[in-house]
C-alpha cells in the first residue's frame, strides 16, 4: 500500500516529464516563434 | 463615391496623378515601371491569385532597390548539405505578401525551402549553392518590390526573441513543477483536515521540496539576479518583492519540514510561475512592436550612375564628389541631395514629408536622398552625400534624442518599492512583538510567514495582463502601441501638438470658394462636365458627387501644364491655371492677378473657367481638412487636453487651419529641430506632451515628446520614432487611444488593489501567527482570478 502511493506519484511525475520535454523541444525548435503564421498557412493550398 | 473617378495603380493601389504614367497593353494603369514589372511577373508565373487574396494590403509604393550581395554572402550558413540564409524583409504590407514571396522564391531552381515568419518578417531560405547564387535570390526578392535586409544576431529584435524563448522555457519549467507540487499539496491540505499520518506528511513535504528547488533556482533565477543587482545599486522593485516572498517561503518551508510545521512550497512555486507568465506577456508585446523598426540608412543605394564625358558609368556612392552629375532612372531611389539639371519627373518624397502625392521636379529643383524617382530619367548635380544629406541629419537628431530619452519606471515597480518597505516594517513589528511575548523561535516563525504571505502573486500579472489586453483592443482598431510604459505616459497627457500637413489635413484639395462672373448654374454645369472626364487631382474636387448629365462634351483634351479644353454644348471651354487664363483671355479682369498671388501665398490653388474667351468662374481650392479634424479638437478640449498646431508650413496657411479646427495656439514655419525644442520647453514646465505627426521632419519631436503618435501613411522614420502608430487614417483614434490608455491605467490600479487586498487579509493573520498555507494558497488564487477577470473587462472598450 505504501509503495503504491509513491509509485503513483512517480508515474505521474514521469508522465508529466514526458509532456515537459515535448514542450521544451517545441520552444527550442521554434514552434512558438511565429504564432501568427498558422492561421494564414492553413488556408493555403499545398498543391505545388 | 469618388473612387471610380480616381485611378489607382493596378499593383500598389496608390492614387495616381492625371494620366497614369505607365500602362500595360490592356490599359491597366500603373504608378511606375516597377509596379508594372511586378504585375507582369505575377501574370507570367500564374500568381495573379495574389491580387484576389490581399484584402488587407495598405496602399503604398513598393521599393525597387538593387541590393549588393556582398553583405549577405557572409550570413550564409551551411546546414547538412544545404546553404541557409536568414534575412529580414521590408515592404511586406499584408499576409498575402508572404504567400507570394514563398511561392515565387520557392519556384526558383536551387531553392529547397522558403519560410517567412508572419510576425517578424524574417525569411529563412534553404538553397543549393551550386544551382543558385545569393545575388539571384536577392534579385528575385527585390524584383517583387520587397527589400531584403541582413538579419544580424544581436539586433534588438533578435535579442528580444531570445529573451522571449528563455522566459517561455523558464515558465514551462515552473508550470510543470508547480503542477506536481500542487498534487502533493492537495493531499497535504486534505490530510490537514483528515489527520494524515506523520509518515506520509513528511514524505510529501520532502518530495515537494525536491520539486520546488528547480522552480526557485532555475525558473526564479531572473528575479534573484534582478534583486541582487537592485540591492547593489540601492533600489527596491518588483524583483525584490518576488524574491523576498518566494525565497523566504522556500527556506521557511525547509525548516518547517524538520520542525513538523506546515510548508509553503506551493505558494513559492506559484508566485514565480505566474509572475514569469507576466514577464513573458510583456516581452512578446515588445517583440511585436519592434518589427516596425527599419534600417533607414540602407534606404540610400550604394552604387550610382555617374555622368562622364563618355556616357555614364557605375560607381560607389563614396567616390562621389560635390558637383558630380548622376543619372537616376525611373523607379530608383535618389542617392544624394542635389539639384536637377536635366529632365522633368515626379518624385515620391513621402519618406521625408509624409505627403503621399508625388511632387513634380524640373530643372533647378532640389531633390533629396532616399526619395524615389517615379516617371522619367533625370540628371542631378550632387550637393551632399552620405553624412551630410538631409536624411542623415534627421536620422542623427533622432538617434541623439533616443539615447537621451530615459525609460519611465513601471507603475508596479514604483508601488512595489513602497510595499517592500511596508512589509519590512510589518515584519520587524511582528518580530519585536513575538520576541517580547514568546520565544525567539516563535518570533522568527511568525516574521518569516509575514514575508511569505506578503508577496502577491497577482501583482505579477496585474500590469502585463491589462496592458496586453489594452494593446490588443487597440490593434483591432488599427493602432500599434509599443510597450506598456507608453500607455502610462499617454494616460497622463496634458498637451497635444499636431502637425498640419498629412495629419490635420489630408494633403488633398477641396473646393473652398467659388467666384462667378456669369451665370452660376451654367458655369458649374460646364466645369463639372469637363472635370468628370479628367483624373487630375484638382478635377476630382469639382466633379465629386454629381455626374455630368445633359451636357454635351466634345473634343475633350488635356493641355499639359495648363489645364483641359473641351467643347461643351457647342461652346469652347477652358479650365485651368493662371497660365491658361493668360493665354485664352484677352482682358483679364482687374484684381484677378492679385487675388491669385494672395491666395497662392495662403496655400490655395486657383482654377479658372473660360468660356468663349471670357472668364466665367474662379474656383478656390484648399488643402482639405481631414474628416473629423474639428471634432477631434473639440473633444480633446472637452477632456481637458490642450491642442496646439506645430507646422513647417507658412504663417497664413497655418493660421487658417488653426481657425477652422478651433485651435487657439499655433506655430508656423517650424524647422524639425525647433519642433522638438517646443516639445522640450513644454515638458520642462511639467506638462506631459503628445506629439502627432507623420513626416521625417516630425521624427525628432515624436521622440522628444512623452508620447509620439504617427498617423496615416507615415514615413518609416516617423513609424520608428513614434510610440503609438495609428495605421488607419482616422483622426478620432487619437482621442480613442488616449481614453483607452486611461482606462487601462484605471484597470491596472484596480488590479493592483485586488492584488494587495490579498495582503490586507493575510498579513494580519501572519502577524498574529494564525496563518495556514491553505488560507494563503486559496486567497492567492482568488486574487489572481479577480485580476484576470477585471483585466478582461477591458475588451469591452467601445470607440466613441
Amino acid at each position: 500500500m505504501i509503495w503504491t502511493v509513491f509509485l503513483l506519484i512517480f508515474v505521474v511525475f514521469v508522465l508529466g516529464l514526458a509532456g515537459y520535454f515535448i514542450y521544451i523541444w517545441a520552444v527550442k525548435s521554434g514552434q512558438y516563434d511565429d504564432p501568427e503564421g498558422p492561421k494564414y498557412r492553413m488556408l493555403d493550398d499545398e498543391d505545388e | 463615391m469618388e473612387s471610380h473617378l480616381r485611378k489607382r495603380c493596378s499593383h500598389c493601389l496608390i492614387e495616381i496623378n492625371a494620366e497614369p504614367p505607365v500602362t500595360d497593353e490592356e490599359g491597366n494603369p500603373f504608378c511606375c515601371q516597377g509596379c508594372l514589372g511586378v504585375y507582369r511577373i505575377l501574370r507570367s508565373e500564374g500568381l495573379e491569385e495574389f491580387y484576389k487574396r490581399r484584402s488587407d494590403w495598405h496602399p503604398g509604393t513598393p521599393e525597387f532597390v538593387s541590393v549588393e550581395a556582398g553583405r549577405f554572402e557572409r550570413l550564409v550558413r551551411r546546414e547538412n548539405a544545404h546553404s541557409v540564409l536568414e534575412l529580414t524583409l521590408s515592404g511586406i504590407r499584408c499576409a498575402s505578401c508572404i504567400w507570394l514571396i514563398e511561392r515565387y522564391l520557392g519556384r526558383a531552381d536551387g531553392i529547397i525551402e522558403v519560410r517567412v515568419n508572419y510576425a517578424t518578417h524574417v525569411a529563412r531560405i534553404v538553397f543549393d549553392h551550386a544551382k543558385i547564387t545569393v545575388g539571384e535570390i536577392l534579385q528575385r526578392i527585390s524584383r517583387l518590390g520587397y527589400v531584403p535586409r541582413p538579419e544580424l544576431k544581436g539586433t534588438s529584435s533578435g535579442l528580444l526573441k531570445e529573451e522571449a524563448r528563455g522566459l517561455l522555457i523558464r515558465f514551462g519549467t515552473g508550470a510543470f513543477f508547480s503542477m506536481q507540487i500542487m498534487l502533493l499539496s492537495v493531499a497535504l491540505y486534505a490530510g490537514y483536515f483528515q489527520d494524515i499520518t506523520q509518515y506520509y506528511r513528511r514524505a510529501f513535504q520532502l518530495i515537494s521540496w525536491a520539486l520546488a528547488t528547480p522552480v526557485i533556482l532555475y525558473a526564479g533565477y531572473p528575479f534573484i539576479k534582478g534583486t541582487i543587482t537592485g540591492i547593489k545599486r540601492g533600489f527596491l522593485n518588483m524583483d525584490t518583492l518576488v524574491t523576498l516572498g518566494a525565497v523566504s517561503a522556500y527556506l521557511f518551508s525547509i525548516v518547517m519540514i524538520f520542525r513538523g510545521g506546515e510548508v509553503y512550497f506551493d505558494s513559492a512555486a506559484m508566485i514565480i510561475t505566474i509572475i514569469l507568465l507576466g514577464r513573458y506577456i510583456e516581452t512578446v508585446s515588445k517583440t511585436r512592436a519592434s518589427r516596425v523598426v527599419s534600417m533607414l540608412t540602407e534606404l540610400v543605394p550604394e552604387s550610382v550612375r555617374v555622368v562622364t564625358s563618355g556616357g555614364t558609368k557605375k560607381t560607389l556612392i563614396d567616390h562621389l564628389r560635390k558637383g558630380d552629375h548622376v543619372e537616376i532612372l525611373p523607379g530608383e531611389r535618389i542617392p544624394v541631395d542635389g539639384v536637377v539639371i536635366e529632365g522633368e519627373t515626379e518624385v515620391e518624397e513621402s519618406m521625408l514629408t509624409g505627403e503621399a502625392r508625388p511632387v513634380k521636379k524640373q530643372k533647378g529643383d532640389d531633390v533629396y536622398a532616399a526619395t524615389i524617382n517615379l516617371s522619367s530619367p533625370i540628371r542631378v548635380e550632387v550637393r551632399a552625400t552620405g553624412e551630410e544629406t538631409l536624411l542623415n541629419t534627421i536620422i542623427r537628431t533622432v538617434q541623439e534624442a533616443q539615447t537621451r530619452k530615459a525609460p519611465v519606471q513601471k507603475i508596479a515597480d514604483r508601488v512595489s518599492r513602497y510595499f517592500v518597505l511596508l512589509v519590512t516594517m510589518f515584519a520587524s513589528i511582528t518580530f519585536i512583538y513575538w520576541y517580547q511575548r514568546a520565544s525567539i523561535d516563535v518570533a522568527l516563525i511568525n516574521t518569516v510567514s509575514v514575508l511569505v504571505v506578503a508577496c502577491p502573486c497577482a501583482l505579477g500579472i496585474a500590469t502585463p495582463l491589462a496592458i496586453l489586453i489594452g494593446s490588443q483592443v487597440a490593434s483591432t482598431r488599427g493602432i500599434v502601441i509599443k510597450g506598456g510604459d507608453v500607455i502610462e505616459r499617454l494616460s497622463r497627457a496634458t498637451h497635444i501638438l499636431l502637425d498640419k500637413t498629412g495629419t490635420l489635413t489630408s494633403g488633398r484639395f477641396s473646393l473652398e470658394e467659388t467666384i462667378f462672373f456669369g451665370n452660376r448654374d451654367t458655369a458649374l454645369m460646364i466645369a463639372r462636365g469637363m472635370e468628370s472626364l479628367s483624373s487630375h487631382p484638382v478635377a476630382r474636387t469639382l466633379s465629386s458627387g454629381d455626374s455630368a448629365h445633359d451636357v454635351d462634351i466634345k473634343e475633350h483634351r488635356t493641355i499639359p501644364g495648363r489645364g483641359i479644353y473641351a467643347v461643351v454644348n457647342g461652346r469652347q471651354c477652358y479650365l485651368g491655371n493662371l497660365d491658361m487664363l493668360k493665354e485664352t483671355v484677352m482682358e483679364i479682369p482687374e484684381g484677378i492677378i492679385s487675388l491669385h498671388n494672395d491666395m497662392t501665398e495662403r496655400g490655395r490653388c486657383l482654377v479658372f473657367l473660360v468660356v468663349d474667351g471670357k472668364i466665367e468662374a474662379v474656383f478656390i481650392l484648399s488643402d482639405a481638412l481631414r474628416e473629423h479634424a474639428e471634432r477631434l479638437i473639440r473633444e480633446l478640449k472637452l477632456i481637458g487636453i490642450v491642442p496646439w498646431i506645430v507646422s513647417g508650413d507658412t504663417e497664413d496657411v497655418v493660421r487658417e487651419v488653426a481657425r477652422k479646427v478651433g485651435v487657439d495656439r499655433w506655430y508656423s514655419s517650424v524647422q524639425p529641430p525647433e519642433k522638438s525644442k517646443i516639445v522640450r520647453e513644454l515638458k520642462a514646465q511639467g506638462y506631459s506632451v503628445v506629439m502627432v505627426g507623420d513626416g521625417i521632419n516630425d521624427a525628432p519631436a515624436l521622440i522628444e515628446a512623452d508620447t509620439g503618435i504617427s498617423v496615416g501613411r507615415a514615413t518609416d522614420i516617423a513609424l520608428e520614432s513614434a510610440d503609438v502608430v495609428i495605421i488607419r487614417p482616422e483622426l478620432l483614434l487619437i482621442k480613442d487611444i488616449h481614453i483607452l490608455s486611461k482606462r487601462v491605467m484605471r484597470t491596472i490600479k484596480q488590479n493592483l488593489f485586488w492584488a494587495f487586498s490579498y495582503n490586507i487579509i493575510t498579513i494580519p493573520l501572519a502577524m498574529a501567527g494564525r496563518i495556514h498555507p491553505i488560507v494563503s494558497a486559496i486567497l492567492m488564487v482568488t486574487s489572481s482570478l479577480v485580476v484576470v477577470g477585471s483585466s478582461l473587462r477591458l475588451m469591452k472598450f467601445k470607440r466613441s
